[in-house]
C-alpha cells in the first residue's frame, strides 16, 4: 500500500500529534511493512529490526508534531528509520574500516537462475553479510547514496566505501552461486 | 551479446526483490512499543515538571544575579558616597575657619534658594587641597554659607536625594578634580558586533550578531547578545535523536535549512589584560526548518548547547577593541523535527566598542 496515499494519512497524523494512541496504533499498523523491511536490511537478525523499528517510532511520535501539510512521511519516516538504523550498528559496532580502495565492478547476476529464490531468503543473505559490508550495500545498492555521501554518514573514506561494496557484491554473488549449486543438485 | 542482456546488476536484483517486501503486522512489535511509550510518557511528566522548575531556577538565578548587580553597584555608590560624606561633615567648620568675612547676606541666600539641589549638594563634597575660595567662585561660596545656616537648623541631606546630590556633584566636581582622583567603578559596559562560522559535524554555519557585555566586576563580566544563524548542511545536518548518537549524521537529510536565532549567556572571567575565558549556554530559537521541500514554521526554544571558550582582545584604541574567541559548543538539547544537535568549534571574531572603559564617577580626595 503507497503510504502516501492512504487518506487516513493525515488524520492519524494531527491525532498523534495530540498523542492519541489508537492513532498511533494505526499509522504504526500502516507503515509497518515499508518500516520493518528497511530495518531488516540493516539489522543482522529480526530481533534487532524489531528494536530499530521501535526505537525509529519513539523519534517519529515525539517528533511528530513538527510535521505541517504536505507531510512527505514517508521519507522522514525513511531518514529516520536509517538514521537509527546506522545509530544502532554503531554503537554496537563502530564503523572502522581497514581496506583498500579497490576498483568497483558491476558484478552480474541472471535473475531467471534466481526465480525460486524468495525475497525471505535473499533478506537472509544480506543479513548474513558482515554489518559493515551489509550497511554500505543497502545505501548504495538499494537506497541509492554515492559513496561521497556514504563516506560522510559512515564516517569513512570513500575508497573504503567502494572496496565495502565491492566485497557485499563478491560476497552475495557467491552466497546466490551457492544456492543455485544447492538447487540444481537438489532438482537432479 | 545475448547473455550479457539477460543478466542484471547484482544490486538491481537485489533491489528490485527486496523493496517491496511484505510483512505481517506483529501485535507483539507493537504491545513492546506501547509499554515504551508509557514509560516515556511517565518520564515527560517528570521532565515537565523539570522544565518548569528549571525555568523557575533560571529566573530565581539570573534575578539573584541580576539584584546582586544591582546591590553591588549600589553598595559602592554609597560607599563612595558616604566617604564623601564623612569628609564633608568636618569640612564646614574648616572651611568656614578659612573663609572669613563671608557671612551669608540676604542675597546669596535668596540666590541659592533658587537653586535648591546645592543647599543639599555642597555639604558633601569636600574640596580639594588646592581649592581655594575666592570671589571668582560666587556659586560655591553661597552654597556653603547657606550650608552651614542649614546645618545649624539641623537640616539634612535626605537619603533620596543622593542620587541626585552625586550626579551634580559630579557635574560640580568635573571642573576641580585631577584625573588621579577618578575612581574606577566595577561596572562596565561593552557592545559588539560579532561574526561566528562555526566548523561542526552539522556542516558550516556563520553567524551574525550583536554582544553586550556586563562587566560585574574587574574581572567577572556576563556577555550576552543576539546572533541571527543560517544553518546549512549538504548532507549531514540533522544528528539523531538521542544522546549515545549526537554525533551520527542523518543520512537523509541532505537538504536540510535551519534558520535559528541565538542567544548566549556567558560568564567571563579575565585572566590576563588580553586574555579571558567564558562559558555558558546558548539558546537558540528556531525560526524555519526546511527538509528537502517540507518546511516547518513551528517556533522552537531549546538550549541547545554549553559553550565554553577563550577569548583575545586586541585592543585598537582607547575604547575599542578586536575580538578573537575559540569555543567549543557541547550539545544540549536538539531542536527541529530532524533533532538536530548543534555542536562543534566555533570563532567569533568581532569588533567591540566600551572595553576598558570603565565608567568613572569623579570623587574629590585629600
Amino acid at each position: 500500500m503507497n503510504l502516501e496515499e492512504n487518506p487516513q494519512l493525515h488524520i492519524w497524523i494531527e491525532a498523534c500529534k495530540k498523542q492519541d494512541r489508537k492513532s498511533q496504533k494505526e499509522l504504526y499498523k500502516a507503515c509497518f511493512s515499508y518500516a520493518m523491511s528497511i530495518c531488516l536490511r540493516y539489522a543482522n537478525n529480526k530481533e534487532e529490526a524489531k528494536e530499530i523499528l521501535n526505537d525509529s517510532f519513539l523519534k517519529v511520535f515525539d517528533k511528530i508534531h513538527h510535521l505541517s501539510p504536505p507531510y512527505q512521511f514517508k521519507a522522514w519516516l525513511r531518514r529516520i528509520l536509517i538514521n537509527t538504523a546506522i545509530d544502532y550498528l554503531r554503537r554496537n559496532k563502530p564503523f572502522l574500516y581497514s581496506a583498500d580502495s579497490s576498483e568497483v565492478r558491476g558484478i552480474y547476476v541472471e535473475p531467471t537462475a534466481f526465480e525460486h529464490l524468495s525475497a525471505q531468503e535473499l533478506l537472509q543473505m544480506v543479513q548474513e553479510l558482515p554489518p559493515t559490508y551489509r550497511t554500505v550495500f543497502n545505501l548504495f545498492a538499494i537506497e541509492g547514496y554515492s559513496h561521497e555521501e556514504i563516506a560522510e554518514m559512515l564516517q569513512i573514506s570513500v575508497g573504503t566505501s567502494k572496496s565495502n561494496l565491492h566485497k557485499a557484491r563478491q560476497a552475495l554473488q557467491k552466497k546466490l552461486l551457492e544456492e543455485k549449486k544447492i538447487f540444481l543438485e537438489a532438482s537432479k | 551479446m545475448k547473455v550479457k542482456m539477460e543478466k542484471m546488476k547484482i544490486d538491481e536484483f537485489f533491489k528490485e526483490k527486496l523493496t517491496n517486501l511484505e510483512i505481517e503486522f506483529d501485535e507483539e512489535v507493537w504491545n513492546d512499543l506501547e509499554k515504551k511509550l508509557d514509560k516515556k510518557k511517565r518520564r515527560d511528566r517528570v521532565l515537565v515538571w523539570w522544565w518548569h522548575w528549571e525555568k523557575i531556577a533560571a529566573v530565581f538565578v539570573f534575578g539573584s544575579l541580576g539584584y546582586g548587580i544591582y546591590h553591588f553597584s549600589e553598595k559602592e555608590f554609597h560607599k563612595q558616597n558616604n566617604q564623601v560624606e564623612l569628609v564633608a561633615r568636618q569640612e564646614p567648620k574648616e572651611a568656614s575657619n578659612k573663609k572669613q568675612n563671608l557671612e551669608p547676606t540676604p542675597r546669596n541666600t535668596a540666590t541659592t534658594s533658587r537653586k535648591q539641589e546645592n543647599v543639599f549638594l555642597f555639604p558633601k563634597i569636600k574640596e580639594p587641597k588646592n581649592f581655594t575660595y575666592t570671589q571668582e567662585n560666587p556659586k560655591q561660596v553661597e552654597a556653603i554659607n547657606l550650608d552651614r545656616i542649614l546645618e545649624e537648623r539641623n537640616i539634612h541631606t535626605s537619603i533620596a536625594l543622593q542620587a541626585l546630590t552625586l550626579d551634580v556633584s559630579d557635574s560640580l566636581a568635573t571642573n576641580t578634580a585631577s584625573e588621579e582622583n577618578k575612581k574606577s567603578t566595577n561596572i562596565s559596559h561593552t557592545i559588539g558586533l560579532a561574526f561566528s562560522p562555526v566548523i561542526s559535524p552539522n556542516g558550516l554555519q556563520a553567524g551574525l550578531g550583536y554582544t553586550h557585555e556586563f562587566g560585574i566586576t574587574e574581572r567577572a563580566s556576563l556577555v550576552s547578545g543576539v546572533a541571527y544563524t543560517p544553518w546549512a548542511g549538504t548532507n549531514n545536518l540533522a544528528m539523531a535523536n538521542n544522546a549515545q548518537n549526537s554525533f551520527i549524521p542523518d543520512p537523509a537529510s541532505n537538504n536540510i535549512r535551519l534558520q535559528t536565532l541565538e542567544i548566549p549567556l556567558e560568564t567571563k572571567i579575565k585572566i590576563t589584560e588580553n586574555l579571558s575565558v567564558s562559558s555558558g549556554i546558548s539558546n537558540t530559537f528556531l525560526l524555519q526548518e526546511k527538509i528537502a521541500d517540507v518546511v516547518n514554521n513551528d517556533f522552537e526554544w531549546s538550549i541547545s548547547s554549553l559553550n565554553v571558550g577563550v577569548q583575545y582582545d586586541i585592543h585598537i584604541g582607547k575604547n575599542s577593541q578586536l575580538n578573537l574567541q575559540p569555543y567549543y559548543r557541547f550539545p544540549l538539547q536538539s531542536i527541529g523535527s530532524a533533532g538536530t544537535q548543534i555542536s562543534g568549534f566555533g570563532l567569533r571574531a568581532g569588533y567591540s566598542y566600551g572595553k576598558g572603559k570603565r565608567r568613572h564617577r569623579n570623587t574629590i580626595e585629600n
